[in-house]
């Protein structure tokens, strides 16, 4: 053997030494530093490139201080539930995986997304939600071109199914757009419209000019009426990814529409009341609220007490994909407070962006330059930078209260 | 560093190695018959393991020859067999001319002590895996199964024979990774002609360019191409062989070729057959208990519940089946060789499972069927010496279909339940993908004088693409449209005896793409064309006869598809701004052989880079639910393989390779606009292999059970490393989901009569049983027997 071929094998060796050091360095990384959960607050983050992006819920300790990184920490919800549309209460996860026929309910515990519960359920594709009491969900979604609902019992994750009665789709427009729904007082109300899968003139889409609020009678499921609704479009975003309506102190039910995430290019953002013993829209009210925001758009409304709340809101365009700004509206009264002094938004176009804690909200916002969670005071109408999220999070998807 | 700093310290390196290079002492000459120089010719010195070839031009060249006494053997089929002596004195170079005699009887068996032509293809500048398909042709592997035994090479399938797979080369895969048969597409035979399903005795030797790609497969094949290479022999043969296994698993090849030497006709034919039920037991999986039942129908799920076990599966047969015939002349003044071919494939495949083990499909059908005619033609010495030609033409037409039209949702044990949407999740569909294609390759070399050749290669691909839900409309009204043009350009040097080449290279990759489409109620048609310059170098320097370094590098694309960007008027939205993919690519590496008496050893060891940029992905859209293509990534993987094989005469053959290769995400910002950089960047990529390899080991033994038979033992194990299934930094470390080690081990025993005219194998795959995963954790078979009859003629 020459010296060459010597060199060559002791080439051969080398790499053979740092391959088997790489695999050392990789089996050791088995411990983990931090395993416990306040359990307080909770952060649904995604981070990496498709097609490797994955989904984390992270413990938030504290809202107004510190930081929050994902390096080593976060429950990783890759292989379990792959998605953005998991609702959150009382400290479970709920997800519906229509792909795989699952209706599942979890929780985090340290540091690892753990089952509780897993049904089959084929049933429907959930598009908005609401909590009739802590022990009840109704979902409603498409189920082969159906409106359909499932009142789910979440102690035990049994569920009743049926169809809602709703308008039937007119001609040409075959899909359904659910939006906003709340539980009051023995009645379901819940937005929707109809739209097209024709897709020809894309971005450019057909339009069905009328919307609805249906009023459904609760535990029977009876649609008693559909309000039909022309000024505005798209009532309320879909729910599993983002709040577009609440009910405040009075009972008052509120809520946001947004015409560009049906494809209504023509037609304003709006807010609507359906007051406390009432089961139709207030004729009184219809707060434009697209003219105060320069022809922007709510994507998201959250309540934060007094008559306040705030409206994720998405510059003006028909891209859904655009920037958005934090808004302070005076509910009660339809007025345009003012636009929140916080960075632009830079976020993915459906968040759970906001919760509120002893009067104040605090907001998730994904900025261009560092993301926070803002502490809004609406007392002394002041905003302050509350936790941190480092290391570089693509996306902030939704921040949620446990308990 | 980039690639142009690369390739200057590549050309400064081969460039210093001029220094070191001595004077040659050697022997050549040129041997003639009595019609002018033969090529072919094999002069070897007796009694050293030392030979070569004679070229076009009858010369023959044997250098670094040490001084001696020596005996020169020349011979050649139909030629008498000559020896002379010859006396090498150091410094000097020795000139010997012969005259061969025609031999009366026309074939005679030459033993000749060149080398293979995989060896030949190893050697070159390239960063190529060049595998004998003989060793395995008593074995029941289909292409993928031989070519993920090699070394750079990882190919992730997803269940049993037919399932689909990702092709990785040095951690490229997807559609930066092209096939070819023979040089040309193997596409153009159809959706069935795949590696997951050919048979390894159609092919007599495969080719994995790594990276770098010769411009004679001209394609924007960026991460590397695979060249399947068949029998290209003009002797007669016929290979037939069946073999059933495990899952009812049947197989059949033949492969066949007469010719006629008076007339020099010859046929061809090809085909092959596949039949699995693929119905292997899946352990550990979710089925349903409780419920209220209708045979198989569970018509209410209250009291419903998932349990495990373990269960076969149920929807999961596969049959495919090729047919090629060809006739054409070979050895006429005015064509070397011109062939007619027609080809028909088929594949019916179930598909059980969607992307994970969850997502269980009982109805989901996939159809596809192809027609294909092409032509060939070649000639060397065209018009004048040196300029060759070849050219390649066909038309194919690919049709395929995607069946999903039941509202179920299916378990593991055959049961399903009404659902909301169609298996797959969307709406009810029976979708065609139609693609009539003409294609035409033009190759022409010229060698100038011994030091310098060119070529010149085009490739000209045009396509239609129409996609439709036939459960909507009847066709699709506005298809897309492609038109891709490639010119290659390459000149080779060749210095210092032939030790050192280089091989310089251009390619110009030209795209037009279209779709008519509705912009504003107003039917528009949409074009767009695109044109991209591609360059590289490979180059390969010997040392001495026994150690050989080389170096390649390409600036390579992957060019944009028509559907990529104009969507496919279904689900995939068009995205006007996407830009091709593209890769500095860079291999580097050194090979040494050592023959002493019966043993042969050959080891290649090589490093990688790979600067890939902007990967088009499709990235669905949770509010619409379509499916949009968009430049969406970027990766840098750097690694080595180093593969080693060594031989004791017939009796024993080992080999085994090692491949360790770091992909980094070089995604610097995200989908978000944001001044900090993702999280993710410069981390490693999540569900990849990055460190396996394989082990080979044949035993056999000639004569050992009578006269002119062969036993023969194969044991093959392969071994790839644990890895995450997301990012290795992100996530508390006790819930990470990851790929577990796969430590998979398969044996076969052959036994052959008369000289390999009979053979018979039995073979066991998976013998430990382990749980074997490629992706997402979806199961692929377990232990399987089989059984192979292979009957050869040549």
């Amino acid at each position: 053997m020459n010296r060459s071929l010597k060199s060559t094998v002791k080439i051969f060796l080398l790499a053979l030494v740092v391959t088997a050091m790489n695999a050392c360095k990789k089996s050791d990384n088995t411990t983990n530093p931090d395993t416990t959960e306040k359990g307080q607050y909770s952060a649904l983050v995604a981070v990496g490139s498709w097609p490797n992006t994955a989904y984390y819920i992270a413990d938030v300790p504290s809202l107004t201080s510190g930081t929050l990184s994902i390096a080593g920490n976060g429950a990783e919800l890759t292989g379990k539930v792959y998605a953005q549309d998991v609702l959150q209460k009382d400290g479970f996860y709920y997800h519906l995986n229509s792909g795989a026929g699952r209706f599942g309910k979890y929780h985090v515990d340290k540091g690892v997304l753990v089952t509780d519960k897993e049904i089959p359920f084929t049933y429907l594709s959930w598009s908005t939600y609401t909590w009739v009491d802590s022990e009840t969900l109704v979902i409603f979604g498409d189920g082969n071109g159906e409106a359909r609902y499932a009142i789910v019992k979440v102690k035990d994750m049994t569920v009743t199914t049926g169809k809602l009665g709703i308008n039937a789709n007119p001609a040409g427009f075959v899909r359904i757009d659910f939006g906003f729904a709340e539980y009051r007082g023995g009645k379901i109300f819940i937005g929707y419209g109809f739209g097209s899968d024709d897709w020809t003139n894309y971005p450019v889409m057909p339009i069905y000019d009328k919307s609805y609020v249906a009023v459904v009678t609760y535990p029977a499921m009876t649609v008693d009426k559909s309000i039909e609704e022309t000024r505005s479009a798209g009532m309320g975003g879909s729910q599993v990814y983002a709040a577009s309506s609440f009910v405040d102190e009075t009972g008052d039910i509120y809520f946001i529409s947004d015409p560009i995430n049906v494809y209504n290019t023509t037609k304003p953002s709006a807010v609507y009341r359906i007051k406390n013993g009432s089961n139709d829209l207030d004729p009184t009210y219809f707060f434009n609220f697209s003219s105060t925001v320069s022809n922007g758009m709510g994507a998201a409304m959250w309540y934060i007490g007094n008559g306040k709340a705030i409206v994720r809101t998405r510059v003006a365009g028909n891209n859904i994909d655009a920037d958005h700004s934090f808004s302070l509206i005076d509910v009660k009264t339809g007025t345009f407070i003012k636009k929140l002094d916080l960075p632009t938004d830079k976020g993915e176009r459906m968040v759970n962006a906001v919760i509120v804690e002893d009067g104040k909200a605090y907001i998730a916002v994904n900025a261009a330059d560092k993301d926070y969670i803002w502490e809004y005071d609406p007392a002394t109408d002041k905003l302050t930078k509350g936790l941190e999220f480092i290391g570089g999070i693509d996306y902030i998807l939704r921040i949620e209260k446990l308990k | 560093m980039s690639l142009n700093k690369l390739l200057l310290l590549a050309t400064f390196c081969l460039f210093s190695l001029f220094a070191v290079a001595q004077n040659t002492t050697g022997i050549s000459g040129v041997i003639k018959d009595n019609n002018g120089p033969v090529a072919g010719v094999s002069v070897t010195l007796k009694n050293t393991n030392r030979g070569a070839l004679t070229n076009e031009k009858g010369v023959f060249e044997l250098t670094n020859v040490k001084p001696g006494e020596y005996v020169l053997v020349v011979s050649s089929i139909g030629y008498i067999s000559q020896q002379k002596n010859i006396t090498v004195q150091a410094g000097r170079s020795e000139t010997l001319n012969l005259e061969l005699k025609a031999a009366s009887n026309d074939i005679q068996q030459v033993t000749v002590v060149g080398k293979t032509k995989s060896q030949e293809v190893r050697e070159t500048g390239f960063a190529v895996n060049a595998i004998e398909t003989k060793k395995f042709a008593n074995t029941t592997a289909d292409l993928n199964q031989v070519l993920s035994r090699s070394a750079g090479v990882r190919i992730r399938e997803q269940g049993g024979l037919g399932s689909n797979f990702n092709f990785s080369i040095n951690g490229l895969s997807g559609k930066a990774v092209k096939y070819f048969i023979d040089g040309v597409p193997l596409e153009l035979m159809g959706t069935a002609m795949s590696l997951n399903n050919i048979p390894v005795n159609l092919a007599e030797r495969l080719e994995v360019y790594k990276g770098v790609v010769p411009v004679q497969l001209g394609a924007d094949a960026m991460g590397g191409a695979v060249n399947i290479i068949t029998n290209q022999k003009t002797s007669n043969y016929l290979d037939f062989s069946h073999s059933y296994g495990s899952f009812n698993t049947n197989r059949t090849a033949l492969t066949a070729q007469y010719g006629d030497k008076k007339t020099g006709l010859i046929f061809k034919a090809n085909g092959f057959y596949n039949y699995s039920n693929n119905n292997y037991l899946m352990k550990g999986v979710e089925i349903l208990e409780g419920g209220t039942r209708n045979g198989k129908q569970i018509t209410d799920l209250s009291g419903a519940s998932f349990v495990t076990t373990d269960i076969e599966r149920f929807h999961d047969n596969y049959r495919s089946g090729m047919g090629q015939a060809e006739v054409g002349l070979i050895n006429k003044s005015w064509a070397d060789a011109i062939f007619i071919s027609g080809a028909y494939t088929k594949a019916n495949q179930d598909l059980q499972t969607g992307f994970d083990q969850k997502t269980v499909y009982g109805a989901v059908t996939r159809k596809s069927d192809a027609l294909s005619g092409s032509i060939r033609y070649k000639k060397d010495n065209l018009f004048t010496k040196g300029l060759s030609l070849s050219l390649f033409g066909s038309v194919s037409k690919d049709t395929y279909i995607t069946a999903d039209t039941l509202l179920r949702q299916y378990y593991w044990d055959g049961s399903w339940t009404e659902k909301g949407s169609a298996e797959m999740g969307g709406i009810k569909q029976l979708s065609h993908i139609i693609r009539p294609r003409k294609f035409i390759r033009a190759n022409t070399g010229y060698i100038i004088n011994e030091q310098h050749s060119i070529s010149i290669n085009y490739t000209l691909d045009n396509l239609k693409n129409e996609t439709y839900n036939e459960l909507l409309t009847d066709r699709d009204y506005m298809p897309g449209r492609l038109n891709k043009q490639i010119l290659g350009l390459a000149y080779q040097q060749e210095f210092l005896d032939k030790r050192l080449t280089n091989t310089w290279f251009v390619k110009n990759y030209n795209l037009g793409l279209g779709r008519n489409k509705y912009v504003g109620n107003v039917l528009t048609q949409l074009d767009t064309s695109f044109n991209n310059i591609g360059y590289g170098v490979a180059s390969r320097f010997k040392i001495n006869e026994k150690i050989g370094v080389k170096l390649s590098a390409e600036r390579a694309y992957r060019l944009q598809e028509a559907e990529e960007m104009f969507g496919d008027g279904l689900n995939v939205q068009p995205n006007p701004d996407l830009v091709p993919e593209s890769s500095d690519n860079v291999n580097a590496g050194a090979f040494a052989s050592l023959n002493n008496g019966s043993h042969h050893f050959f080891i290649e060891a090589a490093g990688f880079y790979r600067n890939a940029k902007n990967f088009i992905y499709l990235v669905p859209d949770v509010r619409s639910g379509a499916l949009k293509n968009e430049n969406k990534s970027s990766v840098r993987v750097t690694g080595f393989e180093v593969d080693a094989r060594y031989n004791y005469q017939d009796l024993l053959a080992l080999s085994a390779n090692v491949t360790y290769q770091n992909a980094i995400n070089t995604t610097k910002f995200g989908s978000t606009e944001s001044n900090v950089p993702e999280a993710t960047y410069l981390n490693q990529i999540p569900n990849q292999p990055w460190l396996f390899g394989n082990a080979d080991l044949s035993i056999g033994k000639n004569d050992l059970l009578g006269k002119n038979t062969r036993l023969q033992f194969n044991w093959f194990t392969q071994y790839v490393h644990w890895f995450y299934l997301t990012w290795e930094n992100y996530g508390n470390t006790n819930g990470k989901s990851n790929i577990p080690t796969q430590f998979i081990h398969n044996a076969a025993l052959t036994y052959s009569l008369e000289n390999g005219k009979y053979n018979i194998t039995a073979e066991c795959r998976n013998l430990g049983d382990m749980l074997a995963y490629d992706n997402f954790k979806l199961q692929k078979p377990g232990r399987s027997f089989s059984i192979k009859f292979r009957y050869f003629i040549k």
